[in-house]
């Protein structure tokens, strides 16, 4: 019977731990998506979102030994990828550009060109806002939001309940209102 | 805050447009996946590279101590024959004397030159190196020549086919341990291990040729015409190398080269992939010829266009599968299903043999019969399932066209294709699966991968120049990836064949 060997995730990542490079490959097939998508939304931009998810997996490989497996890989793989975002904002002089952020790559079936462009600034403003709240809330509404983590994972690898993850989302909401308000003319 | 504005905000939150992943991004990827991924790993590499220094030393400490006891035990007989044994021979090579005065007595005590001849062959062992004989007990070397033909032989030939003899065993012995146990790999056992075995019996050809010729000859009269590669053994064991003779391999090569070549096969999978079917079609398509359609092998003319990853992979196998709609007359139902291998890239010496990268491969492709109504193999004939063994540098892709059924949903499944096979390295069994679902046809033709583009552009192209005419379409689509990538010399051989069939063909 030639049933896929990594059914489960722990499975893969055991294979993955014994060196198994096609265990390693099937990995990032089933998660380097999902990392783009959510990296993307974290700058806007296609090619550096590219890069960061490369950079993200280059750090998974040598963090792969400490992965305790409590969480799940994915919400892993987002917060190496967060903290490999944040370090690329923070460069000096690759900072990247908030204010004006490229228009998606849309496929050709997508809305028109005006309702793109509409789109695509009230994304970046609102992905502005964002960057603007403090640190915690900021992680939690992206890994919420942005990458689909559940309360529940969030709190486990924040180290907090998740009626805490619940009030960093409300105050989040509240500080993200103003900051929009505050940008309407 | 009202609940209805902060809805709305968390809607602007949840959607948002987020593009394909670039082309390439996922090979880029994987091309970083360090080789010893965990520190497990490496630790387990580390220790089994001690175990094995350690056995060594182990052997070498018993060898030693069986010598210095041997040398005590058979001091007071030896002694007085030292004295009777030829004047030139070293003090610090006592012990061999020694053992080889005890035996030529034991033969034929009246016979002094053979047993002094006996005495050079140990001496060049000896100087060798304890190392060199340390693996005598892995690879033992070839039974000795009858005494009298060891008697009739020069001592230059003897010591050369014993040198070689010794040489190939450290060989047999240290690189099949080295590269097997530590580097992990097993080409070192399985690929190198017929090579060694044909150095093992071509150095013992080297060393029966002269014999014949030189029986009849007094071993003093005429020095012996020692081939060049046996006198560089001679020359690298006396100063003390363990290395392989320089001339070993080139022997191989000459010798069995031919014999031993795995060059690259014209089909895997029953799909044919000989680059050679373009050369010729092209080269009548440029002298105002068409084809003749028996000849139109549309595999090979897939292969050509699909031709090797961007990246090649640095090794094991990987499976490439996309779907996309047809690149021409797509009416909506039509797709085609693309699936790829690819193995690893490897540097191969002139005359080489590719080295096996997997064996016992399997291809499963499932189409499922809920949405697709009806497929066929493009190029025909239906591909086989299984090779016994894939060969590193080797790119097959295999296409289906696909009529589906109407009002697919995105999540449906339309084919799944699996790969299986155990890999030379790790002698594990992988399997590979991919799913291609419903909406992995929702874009166009056009945001497919360039190598997909390529290789069902050219499976139309060589259908259509099978039968009659040709589409103008194929020759504009394939103009247009031509000029996307002028560096492309495939798109562009594309291109010019599609022109020339359209213009000069008909």
């Amino acid at each position: 019977m030639r049933e896929r060997a990594w059914f489960d995730e722990r499975t893969l990542l055991d294979a993955v731990r014994r060196g198994d490079e096609t265990a390693a490959e099937e990995l990032v097939e089933r998660t380097y998506s999902a990392v783009f998508a959510s990296v993307f939304r974290l700058c806007g931009d296609s090619d550096l979102a590219a890069d960061l998810t490369q950079e993200t997996y280059q750090k998974a490989w040598g963090a792969l030994p400490g992965f305790d497996g409590r969480s799940q890989l994915f919400t892993w793989l987002y917060r190496i990828a967060y903290t490999t975002f944040l370090n690329h904002v923070r460069r000096p002089r690759r900072m990247t550009s908030l204010d004006e952020p490229e228009a998606p790559d849309v496929p050709d079936n997508s809305p028109g060109a005006d309702e793109v462009l509409s789109d695509a600034e009230e994304a970046g403003r609102l992905r502005k806002a964002v960057m603007e709240l403090p640190e915690d809330l900021r992680f939690t509404v992206t890994a919420h939001f942005w990458s689909g983590l559940p309360v529940k994972e969030i709190a486990q690898i924040e180290n907090i309940t998740t009626v805490a993850i619940r009030k960093r989302l409300h105050r989040a909401f509240s500080i993200l209102e103003t900051i929009l308000d505050e940008e309407v003319p | 805050m009202n609940s209805k504005r902060r809805a709305e905000l968390q809607r602007k939150l949840s959607i948002g447009e987020v593009p394909r992943p670039p082309e390439g991004l996922a090979e880029r990827i994987k091309a970083d996946i360090p080789k010893y991924l965990t520190a497990e790993t490496e630790r387990q590499r580390i220790s089994s590279s001690v175990a094995f220094s350690m056995r060594v030393a182990a052997s070498l400490i018993l060898l030693f101590t069986s010598v210095f006891v041997t040398l005590h035990l058979l001091e007071p007989r030896g002694a007085a024959k030292r004295t009777s044994m030829a004047a030139n021979t070293a003090p610090a090579l006592v012990p061999a004397v020694t053992r080889y005065a005890g035996r030529a007595k034991a033969a034929d005590s009246t016979a002094a030159q053979p047993a002094e001849e006996e005495v050079r062959l140990e001496i060049a062992q000896d100087v060798a190196g304890p190392a060199a004989t340390a693996p005598a007990s892995v690879a033992p070397p070839p039974p000795p020549p009858p005494p009298a033909a060891r008697r009739a032989a020069p001592p230059e030939t003897q010591v050369a086919a014993s040198e070689s003899a010794n040489e190939v065993g450290v060989e047999g012995g240290v690189v099949g341990g080295v590269v097997g146990g530590v580097a992990g790999g097993m080409i070192g056992g399985s690929v190198q291990e017929p090579a060694r075995t044909q150095e093992r019996e071509e150095v013992s050809r080297m060393a029966a040729v002269p014999e014949p010729d030189f029986a009849p000859v007094p071993p003093q009269a005429v020095p012996a015409p020692v081939p060049a590669s046996a006198r560089a053994a001679r020359e690298d064991a006396r100063a003390g190398t363990m290395t392989i003779t320089a001339a070993a391999p080139s022997i191989v090569s000459q010798a069995f080269g031919d014999e031993l070549s795995l060059g690259q096969p014209k089909s895997v999978f029953g799909i044919s992939v000989d680059p050679a079917v373009f050369q010729d079609i092209r080269a009548e398509l440029q002298n105002g010829e068409r084809p003749a359609a028996g000849r139109v092998d549309v595999d090979a003319l897939v292969n050509y266009f699909a031709g090797a990853p961007a990246r090649p992979r640095r090794r094991g196998v990987s499976l490439e599968v996309e779907a996309s709609p047809a690149p021409v007359a797509a009416d909506g139902d039509r797709a085609i299903l693309r699936f790829t291998v690819d193995t690893a890239k490897v540097d191969v010496p002139a005359r080489g043999s590719v080295p096996p990268v997997a064996t016992d491969v399997r291809l499963d492709v499932d189409i499922d019969q809920k949405t697709v109504e009806s497929f066929h193999r493009i190029g025909g004939r239906p591909a086989a399932g299984h090779e016994a063994m894939l060969l590193h540098n080797i790119s097959v892709t295999g296409l289906y066209e696909l009529s589906l059924r109407p009002h697919l949903k995105a999540t449906d499944r339309i084919a799944t294709v699996r790969l299986t096979y155990r890999g030379v390295d790790d002698r594990r069994e992988h399997s590979v699966e991919r799913v291609i679902r419903g909406r992995d046809l929702a874009g166009d033709w056009a945001r497919a991968s360039r190598r997909h583009r390529l290789a069902s552009l050219g499976a139309v192209w060589s259908e259509t120049l099978k039968g009659t005419g040709i589409d103008i379409d194929i020759a504009r689509r394939a103009e247009e990836l031509a000029t996307q990538n002028p560096r492309d010399e495939r798109a562009r051989d594309l291109a010019n064949a599609a022109n020339a069939s359209a213009g000069g063909g008909g």
